[in-house]
C-alpha cells in the first residue's frame, strides 16, 4: 500500500529525475571523451532519445503536480460550484483529448514495427524508442482521470501550485 | 483554415485549458474538418517526436537545472559582493550593483525568473534595509532580471536557434551588446530615481564600511569561483572546448563540484530534491516545445507562413514599418504569453517573411528575445512580478505599476536595438 | 518529349514553362482521375534538390495537362529526414528528395553508398549504370518495394564528398589526430578512425560554430552544403578527398505510384527520368561552380595525388568488411559486380 501510494505521488519524477541525471552524466563523458580524441557514437542519440522520454512523461507529471501552464483567469474568477464544474469540464476535454493521442501513438508505433526500422547510432529498433509516446498518453489519461475523482471529493485543491519558485 | 485554427487555439486558452490541450487540438482541426492539404492524426504522432528529438534543446532541462543548483548555492551573493564593494558608496550605488548583479548573473543563468529570484532573494533584504523604497527595488530587479534572457546564455535563444535553423552560438554572441545597452539605460534610470528621491547617506556608508573592512583581498578569494563562472561557461564556448549545448552540462557540474566542496553551501543528500525543482521548471515546458513544432507542420502545409509573408509583403514597402508593427505585437505577445511558447510558435513561421524583407535572422532573433523578455516584467503575466513581488509580500499589480518607468526606458533601448542591427551583430 | 527517355544526354536547363493552364499543349490525358504529389525535401528554396523538385512539378503538370499537380515544400517544413521517410511510406507525403544516409535505418543495403571510394575514377553514365539500372539496383527496389516506396531514380554527377579544414591536409599522414566533423554513422566513422583522424559526430546546427572555435578542425560535406553554410568563414582548406559519393535519391509512395492508371505512370517515370538529368545537370555544373565559390571565399584548394588516393582507398577495406558483416556477402559482391560491369 505504502508503495503504491509513493508510486502515485512520485513515478513520473522518479523517472524525469533519473533522465535528467542520465542526460548530464552522459553528456559529461561525450565532452570528456572528446577532449581525448575517441568521440563516442551513441552519446548524443543516447541524450536525445533521455531528453525525448522525459518529454513525453512531463505533461502526466505536470497535471499530477497542478502545474501544467494554462491561463486560468476565467476560471479562477467564478464562484467556488462553478468552479468545480468547469474544473470538471476541462479535465474531462483532457481525458477526450489525450485518448485520442494515445489511439493515434499506437497506430505509430504499430506502423514503425512494421518498418523496423533501427536508430542510426545505437541501433536498437526505432518503436522501443517511440513506444514512450502511448505510455505517455495513456498515463497523462490516467492523470486527468484522477483529478476528476480528486477534484469532485474535494481532495485536490483547485489552486494552483507556484512553480515559479523553482526555475 | 490557417486563421480558423488560431481562433480554435485561443478559445481553449480562454476557457482555461492547458496551452498543451489547446495547441493540440487546434493541430488535429484541420484534419478533423476534412480541410485540404490536411495530414493524417499519425503524422502528428511523428512530428511530436520529430519536435522532441534535437540536441541543442537539451540545452533547456541542463541551464534550469544549473539554475537550481546556482540558486541554493549562493553564488549570486559572492558577485554581488565584489560589485558592492567597488560601487556601493556612490549615488544610486547599491540599486546599481543589484543590476550589475543581474548582468553578471546573466552571463551564467539561461533563465530570466532564475536570474530575478536568485539575485532579488538575496539583494531585496539589503536594499530595503538601506532604505530604498521597496516596490521600487521589486520593480527594478524584475526588468534586470530579463538580462538572464538576454545576456548569453539563454533558454530563449537556444529555442530561437533551434527552431529557426539559427546558429545558437551567433545568437548568444549577439546577445551581449543588447543586454549591456539595457542594464545601462536601467542603471541611469536608477541614478535618476535616487537623485530625485534621495538617499539614506549614513546608513549607505555604513554598510559600505562593513564591506570594505572584509578586504578586497578576502572578498575576491571568497569569490573568486562564483567569478569565474562565466569565464567557464561562455570561455569555454568561444575557444572551442564544448559546444552551447555542452556549456550547459558544465554549467551543472561546475556549480554543483563548488557548492559541494568549496562553498560547502549544498549537500551531497539535497542532491536529488535540487534534481526535482528542476523537473518541475522545465516540466510545464518541454512538451509545448514539442506539439509547437506539430502545429507548425499543420500551418507549413496549409500554406500558412507564405500567406503571412505575402500579407505583409502585400501591407509594407519595406522592413521599418514591418519591424515596427511586429515589435508591438511582440510587445503584447508577451504580456499574456510565456518566452518560450511565443518563440516556437511564432518564430519558424516568420521565417519567410524576414527573408523577403532581407532581416537578418540573428538580429531578428534578438528583437525577438528582448521583447519577449520585457514580457517578463509586463503584467498581467509577468513571471518576474510573480516572482519578485512576494519576496516583498506585495500585491503583484502594485509592483507592476511601479515598473510602468523601467519599461519604458527598456523600450527605448528596445527601439535602438531594432533599428540598429549593428548593436546586435557587431560582434559576429 | 519523353520519347528519348533512356538517353542520358543531359536536358539542358530548359526555361521554366508555366505550370498547369497553358493552353498550347494537348493534354494527352483528356479523362481520367487527378493526383496530387504532395513533395519534400530537407534543403533550401533554391538548392538543387528543390530545383530538382520543381522541375518535376514543371514537367508532370505540363504533361498531364493539370491531372497529376505537385506541390514543393521546401527546407524542412514536413519533417526532419526521419519523419518525412515514415510519413512518405504512410502516404501522408507523396514524394521526397533527398540524400540517402537517412534511409540506412530503414533500407540498410544502401549502406553500400556509403563505402569510401567506392565510385572514385568512375564516370557519371558508368556510376548511374550502378545505382539505377543494376543488379544492385534490383536489390535496392526490392528492398523499396517491401517498405513501402518506389525509388524513381538517383541523380548524381559523378561529385563527392569533400572535406574541409582549418589545418593543412596534403597526405594521408596529416590526417592523424585530425578533428573531423562526421554523420551518426559508424561507417564514415571506420574509414577515419582507420586512415588515422579523430571522427566526433555532431549536430549540424552546431558545426559552424564548432569550426570557428575549433571544437573541430574539418568538416566533410559536398561543395554546396560547405559554401551555403558558410564554412569558407572558418576554414582555411578545401581538400578534394572525394571520398563518399554524392546523390539525390528521389522516392515517391508506392501505394500512390501503384494506384495511377498505366499510361500516367509511364508518363510519370519519363518525367522523372527527364528531372533527374535535370538534375544532375545542375549538379555537375555546381561542383564547379561552388568549388569556385570556395576558393573565391579564401580556401585554399587541395588535390591528392592518385597515390595518396590509394592509400585513403585501402583505408576503406575495413568498411567494406562491415558492410559484408551487416549486408551478407551476397549484397556487397553484387554491389562490387556491379560496379565491375559498369566500366564494360
Ligand atoms: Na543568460
Ligand atoms: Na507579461
Amino acid at each position: 500500500m505504502k508503495i503504491i501510494k509513493s508510486l502515485d505521488e512520485h513515478f513520473e519524477e522518479y523517472l524525469m529525475g533519473s533522465l535528467l541525471i542520465g542526460i548530464s552524466c552522459v553528456m559529461l563523458l561525450q565532452i570528456f571523451m572528446r577532449l581525448i580524441g575517441e568521440s563516442l557514437v551513441w552519446a548524443e542519440e543516447l541524450c536525445r532519445y533521455f531528453y525525448l522520454w522525459s518529454v513525453f512523461l512531463s505533461i502526466s507529471f505536470t497535471i499530477k503536480k497542478g502545474i501544467i501552464l494554462r491561463v486560468d483567469l476565467l476560471v479562477h474568477n467564478l464562484p467556488r460550484t462553478i468552479q468545480k464544474i468547469v474544473e470538471i469540464t476541462l479535465q474531462l476535454i483532457n481525458i477526450v483529448f489525450f485518448s485520442f493521442m494515445s489511439y493515434y501513438s499506437i497506430l505509430t508505433v504499430r506502423g514503425i514495427r512494421m518498418s523496423t526500422q533501427s536508430s542510426p547510432a545505437m541501433e536498437i529498433p526505432m518503436f522501443l524508442v517511440y513506444l514512450i509516446i502511448p505510455l505517455g498518453f495513456i498515463l497523462t489519461t490516467i492523470r486527468c482521470a484522477q483529478q476528476i475523482y480528486l477534484i469532485s471529493t474535494g481532495e485536490s485543491s483547485i489552486e494552483k501550485e507556484d512553480f515559479l519558485q523553482t526555475q | 483554415m490557417a486563421g480558423i485554427v488560431f481562433l480554435i487555439f485561443g478559445i481553449c486558452l480562454m476557457i482555461g485549458l492547458p496551452i498543451v490541450t489547446g495547441i493540440g487540438i487546434a493541430t488535429f482541426w484541420p484534419k478533423l474538418m476534412g480541410a485540404v492539404g490536411s495530414t493524417s492524426n499519425e503524422a502528428v504522432i511523428r512530428a511530436l517526436f520529430g519536435g522532441a528529438d534535437s540536441t541543442p534543446i537539451i540545452a533547456v532541462p541542463l541551464f534550469i537545472l544549473a539554475g537550481v543548483l546556482m540558486a541554493r548555492g549562493g553564488i549570486s551573493k559572492k558577485i554581488f559582493n565584489v560589485v558592492a564593494y567597488f560601487i556601493g558608496n556612490r549615488t544610486a550605488g547599491m540599486p546599481s550593483a543589484a543590476v550589475l548583479t543581474c548582468l553578471f548573473y546573466g552571463a551564467i543563468s539561461g533563465s530570466g525568473p532564475a536570474t530575478a529570484a536568485a539575485v532579488g532573494g538575496m539583494t531585496l533584504p539589503i536594499l530595503i534595509e538601506l532604505g530604498y523604497d521597496k516596490v521600487f527595488c521589486a520593480a527594478l530587479i524584475a526588468t534586470a532580471g530579463s538580462l538572464g534572457v538576454i545576456i548569453p546564455p539563454s533558454i530563449p535563444f537556444v529555442l530561437y536557434g533551434t527552431s529557426t535553423s539559427t546558429s545558437v552560438g551567433n545568437l548568444f554572441i549577439a546577445g551581449v551588446l543588447p543586454g549591456i545597452l539595457i542594464g545601462s539605460v536601467l542603471i541611469f534610470y536608477t541614478y535618476y530615481y535616487c537623485k530625485k528621491n534621495g538617499e539614506d547617506k549614513e546608513k549607505i556608508q555604513k554598510n559600505y564600511d562593513a564591506l570594505r573592512s572584509l578586504g578586497l583581498v578576502r572578498l575576491l578569494k571568497d569569490s573568486f569561483w562564483a567569478l569565474l563562472s562565466p569565464l567557464i561557461i561562455l570561455g569555454g564556448i568561444y575557444s572551442g572546448y564544448f559546444t552551447p549545448t555542452e556549456a550547459a552540462c558544465i554549467s551543472v557540474f561546475y556549480s554543483l563540484i563548488i557548492s559541494l566542496f568549496v562553498y560547502k553551501t549544498i549537500e551531497f543528500n539535497k542532491i536529488w530534491d535540487i534534481v526535482i525543482s528542476s523537473v518541475r521548471g522545465y516540466a510545464p515546458l518541454i512538451f509545448i516545445l514539442a506539439i509547437a513544432t506539430a502545429f507548425g507542420r499543420v500551418l507549413a502545409l496549409l500554406r500558412a507562413p507564405q500567406m503571412i509573408s505575402l500579407m505583409f509583403a502585400n501591407t509594407f514597402s519595406s522592413a521599418v514599418p514591418f519591424l515596427l508593427i511586429i515589435v508591438v505585437f511582440f510587445f503584447l505577445l508577451g504580456m499574456v504569453m510565456d518566452t518560450g511558447p511565443a518563440i516556437v510558435i511564432m518564430a519558424p513561421i516568420l521565417v519567410p517573411t524576414l527573408e523577403a524583407f532581407n532581416i537578418n535572422l540573428v538580429h531578428f532573433g534578438v528583437i525577438m528575445v528582448c521583447c519577449l523578455a520585457i514580457g517578463l516584467v509586463t503584467p498581467p503575466f509577468g513571471l518576474n512580478l510573480f516572482v519578485t513581488a512576494p519576496l516583498i509580500e506585495t500585491p503583484v499589480l502594485k509592483v507592476g505599476r511601479k515598473a510602468m518607468p523601467l519599461i519604458a526606458v527598456y523600450t527605448i533601448a528596445l527601439l535602438l536595438i531594432t533599428f540598429i542591427p549593428a548593436i546586435s551583430l557587431i560582434l559576429l | 518529349s519523353g520519347g528519348a527517355a533512356t538517353s542520358s544526354e543531359p536536358t539542358p536547363p530548359a526555361s521554366a514553362p508555366e505550370p498547369t493552364t497553358s493552353e498550347a499543349t494537348t493534354p494527352p490525358v483528356a479523362e481520367g482521375p487527378s493526383f496530387n504529389y504532395i513533395m519534400g525535401h530537407g534543403a533550401a528554396e533554391g538548392s538543387i534538390g528543390d530545383l530538382y523538385c520543381i522541375k518535376f512539378k514543371e514537367l508532370i503538370e505540363e504533361k498531364s495537362g493539370g491531372k497529376i499537380t505537385a506541390d514543393v515544400y521546401a527546407g524542412s517544413q514536413l519533417g526532419t529526414y526521419g519523419e518525412m521517410l515514415q510519413s512518405l511510406k504512410s502516404g501522408d507525403i507523396s514524394a521526397m528528395v533527398f540524400q540517402p544516409a537517412p534511409a540506412v535505418s530503414i533500407i540498410p543495403e544502401l549502406a553500400m553508398l556509403d563505402l569510401p571510394y567506392a565510385f572514385y575514377g568512375y564516370t557519371k553514365e558508368e556510376i548511374d549504370e550502378v545505382l539505377n539500372n543494376s543488379e544492385y539496383t534490383k536489390i535496392l527496389d526490392k528492398a523499396f518495394k517491401e517498405a513501402g516506396y518506389k525509388r524513381m531514380s538517383f541523380a548524381q554527377a559523378a561529385t563527392f564528398r569533400e572535406t574541409t579544414s582549418s589545418k593543412e591536409v596534403r597526405n594521408i599522414e596529416e590526417f592523424k589526430g585530425l578533428k573531423i566533423r562526421t554523420l551518426e554513422n559508424k561507417y564514415h566513422i571506420a574509414f577515419w578512425k582507420n586512415v588515422g583522424a579523430s571522427p566526433t559526430p555532431l549536430a549540424f546546427g552546431e558545426l559552424y560554430l564548432s569550426l570557428q572555435q575549433g571544437l573541430v578542425d574539418a568538416q566533410e560535406n559536398p561543395y554546396d552544403t560547405a559554401l551555403a553554410a558558410k564554412f569558407a568563414e572558418v576554414q582555411k582548406y578545401i581538400i578534394n578527398t572525394h571520398h563518399i559519393i554524392y546523390p539525390n535519391l528521389f522516392l515517391v509512395n508506392e501505394a500512390l505510384y501503384e494506384s495511377m492508371p498505366d499510361d500516367y505512370k509511364k508518363m510519370f517515370d519519363e518525367v522523372a527520368l527527364e528531372a533527374k538529368e535535370y538534375a544532375a545537370g545542375l549538379m555537375a555544373d555546381s561542383s564547379t561552380t561552388n568549388l569556385k565559390g570556395l576558393v573565391d571565399a579564401g580556401l585554399e584548394a587541395i588535390d591528392f595525388s592518385e597515390e595518396e588516393i590509394s592509400k585513403l582507398k585501402e583505408k576503406a577495406d575495413v568498411v567494406k568488411e562491415m558492410l559484408k558483416t551487416d549486408l551478407g556477402d551476397d549484397v556487397v559482391n553484387t554491389f562490387m559486380e556491379a560496379l565491375e560491369k559498369s566500366k564494360n
